[in-house]
């Protein structure tokens, strides 16, 4: 019976946890895509792709990264 | 045997490919002097969006599918085709990028830095399998990751690794998430993609440490299943806490446990946790006495570890490329070494004083006073953690998988004789909820 309820008690727990973590996460990426949207409205340029704005693109070696620098140079010129 | 030889091919093969990329740049190109007028190089334009978005598509219907075989179909060997799937579609054919377990430091990145946005796709990639390992446990780590798959491929001799040893390893993997998160929140490096092991693999070329370095993770685990994603995946330590919540979980058997004991060895990743006896009186007694006197050190280990964090906040500062510019540009200008470098030469072509840039780096090693404060603070939270839970004995009646250390690979379901028995009836499996 004991063992029952704490089976119990434990299963409510981890549910109410779990709720709380879907609904982290579901604001974490609201808020993320509220910023982009919030950057793109202010001329701040951010790209559709990966790496475009990603964080190290500037020194990226990969194939990606340096496709996506080439073509935007390419562009500029 | 057959495998064994199977396996050394393809690891000479690949570093084969890798000493023929080396060798390019043994010697620089020689500079010819000459009337030659190099053409123009044409690049393939960048890779169009849409594909992107058609991976995030492959990834959510993969990590569903990955969910359905190991819990309701129960079979290892589709488990097994669909991580070999996921090894070539995110591996080889993506190259690794984007990257589930790198998506870590975009989303710290979008937290601390105001200018910067995480782009939609690799929200996708970090988002999905914490939804989906909220539902049913770790299967994203079982049969969608590449770099999982990479090593679960290779794994033919497994040895157990002691619980004391695996605990304790496994503290790697915290330190390494919070260094990853710290450096990428504070915009100076992401760690967790400059030394993934197995991305050189993937691109048959890169840095040849780092491919020293995959090459020695993947002969570790010819014996040691998984040794990236148990000791050291960042983000592995995010999955273990939100499959300890899953609403649906992998169990052994199918319906009742019979104790036969032949599941105990089946796991190559130490997950399967034996039934517990009762502690002895005497036994208990020294157990609280030893959980008092780590409920008192957990604060201290905390404290100790941001006063550690806080003194290396100089080492850490130095991981930022403007930090290490403006102590290039003042050493040179001290006179204290001679020569320049092309970011020395760069910086002084900007036209901006000196002043501006050592002010700038003086402002991000504040920063990393904090940064490393909260880093050193969480290692020391981590430490007390996994002390206060090794105090700790939790009640089993069964052979369970350790729901924060099971991959879902499916490998124990074939021990099970009421798996056996439930394949001859044509049974279905019950799946078990939290």
């Amino acid at each position: 019976m004991g063992s029952e309820r704490n089976t119990n008690r434990r299963a409510m727990l981890a549910s109410v946890l779990r709720c709380t973590a879907l609904g982290a996460v579901a604001a974490a990426g609201g808020a993320a895509i509220v910023k982009r949207r919030r950057l793109v409205a202010a001329g701040v340029c951010v790209g559709d792709g990966t790496c475009r704005d990603c964080g190290v693109w500037a020194e990226c070696g990969l194939p990606q990264a340096l496709t996506a620098r080439r073509g935007d140079h390419a562009r500029a010129q | 045997m057959a495998r064994w030889r199977y396996i050394l091919i393809t690891l000479v093969c690949l570093f084969a490919l890798n000493v023929a990329s080396l060798a390019q740049e043994r010697f620089p190109p020689p500079e010819f002097e000459t009337d030659y007028v190099r053409p123009t190089t044409t690049m393939p334009q960048p890779e169009q969006d849409i594909w992107e978005y058609v991976a995030a598509g492959v990834l959510i219907g993969a990590l569903l599918l990955a969910a359905h075989l190991a819990l309701k179909r129960r079979s290892r060997k589709a488990i097994f085709a669909l991580m070999l799937f996921s090894l070539v579609a995110f591996g080889f054919i993506r190259k690794g990028c984007v990257c589930t377990v790198g998506s870590v430091q975009n989303v710290a990145l979008t937290a601390f830095d105001p200018a910067y946005a995480i782009p939609i796709v690799v929200l996708i990639f970090f988002a999905a399998p914490l939804v989906v390992t909220l539902f049913f446990g770790r299967v994203f780590c079982g049969a969608v990751c590449p770099l999982g798959a990479i090593q679960d491929a290779v794994l033919i001799h497994p040895v157990r690794v002691p619980n004391w040893l695996e605990s304790s390893l496994r503290l790697l993997a915290y330190v390494y998430l919070g260094a990853g998160v710290l450096f990428a929140a504070l915009g100076a490096a992401f760690i967790i993609c400059q030394y993934d092991p197995f991305v050189g693999f993937f691109r048959l070329g890169g840095n040849w440490n780092i491919l020293v370095l995959g090459a020695c993770l993947l002969l570790i685990g010819l014996f040691v299943g998984r040794p990236y994603c148990r000791f050291l995946c960042p983000y592995g330590v995010i999955l273990r806490q939100f499959s300890r919540l899953s609403k649906w979980r992998v169990t052994i058997t199918p319906n009742d446990c019979i104790k036969c004991r032949l599941c105990e060895d089946a796991c190559p990743f130490g997950a399967i946790r034996a039934p517990t006896e009762p502690w002895p009186g005497k036994e208990y007694k020294i157990a609280k006495v030893r959980l008092a006197f780590l409920l008192l050190l957990f604060p201290m280990l905390v404290a100790g570890g941001a006063w550690g964090g806080y003194l290396l906040r100089d080492s850490f500062a130095r991981m930022h490329p403007q930090v290490r510019l403006a102590e290039r540009v003042h050493l040179e200008e001290s006179g204290e070494v001679e020569g320049t470098t092309d970011a020395s030469d760069a910086f002084r072509t900007t036209g901006r004083p000196s002043r501006e840039l050592y002010d700038e780096a003086a402002q991000i090693g504040r920063r990393f006073a904090i940064g490393g404060a909260i880093f050193g603070g969480f290692v020391g939270f981590i430490i007390g953690g996994k002390l206060l839970a090794l105090a700790v004995r939790r009640r089993r009646s069964d052979y369970e998988a350790d729901r924060a250390s099971c991959f879902a690979c499916g490998r124990c379901y074939e021990y099970c004789p009421k798996e056996h028995e439930r394949l001859k009836l044509g049974e279905k499996a019950v799946v078990a909820r939290t």
